[in-house]
Parts: C-alpha cells; sequence; structure tokens
C-alpha cells in the first residue's frame, strides 16, 4: 500500500509539517483569525443565547471558512517567495503526490484550528456542543474546504493579487460545503429550524469529487 | 486565408440576420400571441426571455467546459479563444438573468430579490465565472493564463449540479416563491412562444460567439504581431 | 392563488425587464463588433509593420 507514491505524499507532508511546527506561523495566523471572527460578530450581531440555536453554526462556519482561506493562502505564496518551489518541481515528485501532500498538511493544520474555535465557541457564547459529530461535520468540510483551496491557492500565487485572488476563487465553489457544513451543524446542536437531509452524504460526495479533481488538475496548474 | 476569411464573415452575416428576424418573431408572440397568465397578469410574459437567457447560460457554461478540456488535450489556442469568448457571453446573459428575475419577481411577491433555489444557484454561478474573468485579467502570462482559465472551467463546472443540490435541499427548509410554476395546462401557445424564443436565443449565441471569437483571434494575432515586430526591429507605431 | 384582476397592471416590470434585456444585449454586441472592426484595422496595420521589415507571414 504505501508505495513510491505513498512515500512520497508521506515526505513531503512530513517536511511541512515538521516546518509548521517549528513556526507555528500558520496556525497561529488562523487561531488568531478565527477567534477575532468569533468576537466580531458578537458585536455586530449581538449573540443572545435565544438566536445563538439559529444563527450559531453560521457564526462558527464563517469564522472556519475566513480562517482556512488565511492558512491557504500560505500554502504556495510561502514556497515561492523563498523560491523553495522550484526546487519542488525539479525533484520527481508526481504531481498528484504533491496536491495530496499539500493537501493533507493544510487539512491538519485546519483541524488543530477546527477544534479550538469550536471549544471557544462552545465557551464564549455557552452552547452546549457534542464534540463527536461537529467535529466529524467539521472534517468533512474542511477536507472539501482544503481541497479546493489547495488547488486555487497554488493557482493564485501566480497572479498579481493573491490574497484577493483566493477568496473571490474559493468561497463561490465552496458554498455547498457552507451550506451543508452549517445545516448538519444546525442538526447536530438540535436546531429545530435545520432539517434533516442528506448532508453528510453531500459533503462525502464534494470532498471525493474535489479531492480527484484537484489530485488530476494539479499538474495542469504547476507546469512551469 | 482571405479566401476562407471571406466565406466566414458570409456565414456570421448570413446567421446574424437569421437571428435578428427570429429574434423579432420571438419578440412579436411574446407581446401578441402568447397568452396572458390569469394568476401573474402580463409581467409573465418576461418568462419567454428569462428563461431562455437561463438556458443559454448553461450551455455558455458548458461550451466552456469542453473548450478548457480541448485546450489541455490539444493546446491549440483556438479553443482557449472559444472560452474566452463564451465565458464573457455568459457572464452577460447570467447577468441579465439575474437582474430580469429580480424584476419579474417584484410584481409576483413584492421583494426584489428572493433566496429561492434557482435564484440563488444562478447568482453562485455568476460569481464563479466573474471570478473566472478576473482571473484571466490578473494572469498576465498568455499561456499560464489558458491553463489556468482551462482548470478554472472545469472544476467550476463540476461544481454546478453541486451547488443547485445543495442549494434545492437549503430552500426546501424555507419553501419560498417558485420561479416557474408548472401550470397544470399550459396553453400551446405557450409552448410555441416558448419555444421560438429558445431558437432566438441559441441562434444568437452561436452567432455572438463567433463574432466574439473573432475578436479574440484578432487579438492574439496583433500581440503575436507586436511581439515580432518588437523582437526584430522596433514598432513604429 | 387568486387571479389577478388587471392584467396590464404589471405592464411596467415587463417594460423594464424587456428594454433593459434589449439594451443590453444591444450594446454589448455594438460593442463587441466595433471592438472587432478596431482590432482588424490594427491587425491590417501591423501585417504592413511586419511586411516592411521583411516578416513573413506566420500561421
Amino acid at each position: 500500500m504505501m508505495g513510491s507514491f505513498g512515500r512520497q505524499i508521506m515526505a513531503v507532508l512530513a517536511r511541512d509539517l515538521l516546518l509548521e511546527w517549528r513556526t507555528k506561523d500558520a496556525l497561529t495566523a488562523m487561531l488568531v483569525f478565527a477567534l477575532l471572527v468569533l468576537v466580531t460578530f458578537d458585536f455586530a450581531l449581538d449573540l443572545r443565547p435565544e438566536i445563538m440555536s439559529a444563527v450559531g453554526p453560521g457564526v462558527l462556519w464563517v469564522a472556519v471558512v475566513f480562517a482556512s482561506t488565511i492558512g491557504l493562502g500560505r500554502t504556495f505564496a510561502v514556497e515561492r517567495d523563498s523560491g523553495t518551489l522550484d526546487g519542488l518541481l525539479l525533484a520527481p515528485l508526481d504531481r498528484s503526490a504533491l496536491f495530496l501532500a499539500k493537501l493533507a498538511g493544510n487539512l491538519i493544520v485546519m483541524a488543530i484550528m477546527e477544534i479550538v474555535t469550536l471549544v471557544a465557541f462552545a465557551v464564549l457564547f455557552n452552547v452546549p456542543v457534542d464534540p463527536a459529530p461537529v467535529l466529524l461535520i467539521a472534517l468533512l468540510g474542511a477536507i472539501g474546504i482544503a481541497a479546493v483551496g489547495t488547488l486555487f491557492s497554488a493557482v493564485a500565487s501566480h497572479t498579481r493579487a493573491r490574497e484577493v485572488m483566493l477568496p473571490v476563487l474559493l468561497f463561490p465553489v465552496i458554498v455547498p460545503v457552507l451550506i451543508g457544513g452549517v445545516q448538519a451543524t444546525g442538526v447536530a446542536l438540535g436546531n429545530p429550524v435545520a432539517r434533516d437531509m442528506p448532508w453528510l452524504s453531500l459533503l462525502a460526495a464534494f470532498d471525493a469529487v474535489y479531492v480527484a479533481a484537484g489530485a488530476i488538475m494539479f499538474e495542469y496548474v504547476l507546469e512551469e | 486565408m482571405i479566401a476562407s476569411a471571406g466565406r466566414n464573415a458570409s456565414l456570421s452575416a448570413k446567421l446574424g440576420w437569421a437571428t435578428l428576424a427570429i429574434t423579432v418573431v420571438a419578440l412579436l408572440m411574446a407581446i401578441f400571441y402568447a397568452p396572458t397568465d390569469r394568476v401573474q397578469g402580463i409581467a409573465q410574459r418576461i418568462y419567454y426571455f428569462h428563461v431562455p437567457m437561463a438556458i443559454v447560460a448553461y450551455l455558455s457554461f458548458f461550451v466552456v467546459l469542453v473548450a478548457s478540456v480541448m485546450y489541455l488535450w490539444t493546446r491549440d489556442m483556438k479553443w482557449d479563444r472559444r472560452a474566452r469568448a463564451s465565458v464573457e457571453l455568459g457572464v452577460v446573459f447570467t447577468t441579465l438573468v439575474l437582474i430580469t428575475g429580480s424584476i419579474w419577481g417584484k410584481p409576483i411577491w413584492n421583494t426584489w430579490w428572493t433566496w429561492d433555489a434557482r435564484l440563488t444557484s444562478t447568482l453562485v454561478l455568476w460569481f464563479i465565472y466573474v471570478a473566472y474573468i478576473m482571473l484571466r485579467s490578473y494572469t498576465p502570462d498568455v499561456e499560464r493564463g489558458a491553463r489556468f482559465g482551462a482548470v478554472l472551467g472545469i472544476i467550476g463546472f463540476i461544481d454546478v449540479p453541486i451547488v443547485h443540490f445543495s442549494v434545492t435541499w437549503w430552500r426546501t427548509l424555507h419553501p419560498g416563491p417558485v420561479v416557474l410554476q408548472a401550470s397544470p395546462a399550459a396553453p400551446p401557445q405557450t409552448t410555441e412562444t416558448f419555444l421560438v424564443a429558445m431558437l432566438a436565443a441559441v441562434l444568437f449565441y452561436i452567432w455572438l460567439m463567433r463574432v466574439r471569437t473573432g475578436l479574440e483571434e484578432a487579438r492574439d494575432e496583433n500581440r503575436e504581431l507586436e511581439q515580432e515586430l518588437a523582437l526584430r526591429g522596433g514598432l513604429y507605431a | 392563488m387568486p387571479e389577478i384582476a388587471n392584467p396590464l397592471e404589471n405592464a411596467g416590470y415587463l417594460i423594464a425587464a424587456g428594454l433593459i434585456t434589449l439594451v443590453t444585449l444591444a450594446g454589448y454586441v455594438t460593442a463587441v463588433i466595433r471592438r472587432l472592426a478596431e482590432t482588424r484595422a490594427r491587425n491590417d496595420e501591423l501585417r504592413r509593420q511586419a511586411q516592411a521589415i521583411g516578416i513573413k507571414e506566420r500561421r
């Protein structure tokens, strides 16, 4: 199972995680931003307990998506600026393996950010949260966001206005993740209005389609 | 090459006149021939151009998908030109669909916008392809722009059905007004008018695609010529 | 749903939607055709320059 393809992924992933562990740049930035968004929402919407069940899931997911954009934007920007991207591309790396490695790296950091954000959300707004289902939903959503985001991050990093391009490209495409994630979280938190549609299947299908699409399309983005 | 340009031009011209003729017929039918809706009154006639434009918009983006795949496969710039042209047409049509949809909604539901499944999906579609146009304009390198465009053309279109489902499921929670009510028995005049309008819209798209793609072709040629001239010995512009 | 009392009551909306569509499409078509003519004119000019310095026509 761990063929050369798997080994390539692990090699790049280990390197990225090690780099991230040393500086914790991306994780810190994402965490601080997510918490900031939560707090900003309180000022903006005056999140009293009675509206939390209706509005809560949305607040949580907006914080996660905005914070993810920060982290995803860094995926290739840093590599390009420091010149290490050329090194990666010259190595006989399968492009799909590179994509999956970057995806996994982003996913791990996003997952940590999501856990901490969920805890903060539960504490700040006094929302009783059953962690297991909500974290599952958050993870499924993160896979989709990371898949599209990793691909688009590579695209955006080659353009003139990269901070603007990534959100502009990303947000419309991940609308299904946002809708599915918010509704599923609503169901998990006992929101009476959120109805049981097969949201998890939707998220899983989105993930499958976009991880595959990203892996296939990645080589076309990185041809240099 | 000049001869083929001549033939192309005359085909485009014939197509253009045919389009104009059928559009006039469709317009007259929509105003006079089609029956007046009992519930919505005369405003319902917006349907005869709102819906065909919506269908043609999706057609445009499907063409972008095909052109994107073909470009990545053949690396022939003619496919990228078609993608560029079709994206712009698609965004123009989608914008009109959103505007006419909004205007149609006002007398019916007394609101300028409603988050019903179709309008919302169309809005997301609009954003995806506006992002395409922005991406192309922010990618100065020609070959890279074509490649990135192709990737987005594919990724974006794959999303269309997924967005549609997610928005439709989301909207079953708050059943709002439905843009297209299936009337129990639409009289034949309605269907006939719609079909003529549909034909006009498709012809219009085909004709405009030819013209717009021609513009991209001319632009690309200019760019190449300018590069050659700059290389070989200065531009006397 | 109740039948509308005066069917012509919403004519304004139909006219607005129709006019916006017509004006937008006509304007767009005109802009494209005009731009095409300009670009082709520039094209001819560039070709002449290219021939003047002896660049062979590429296809």
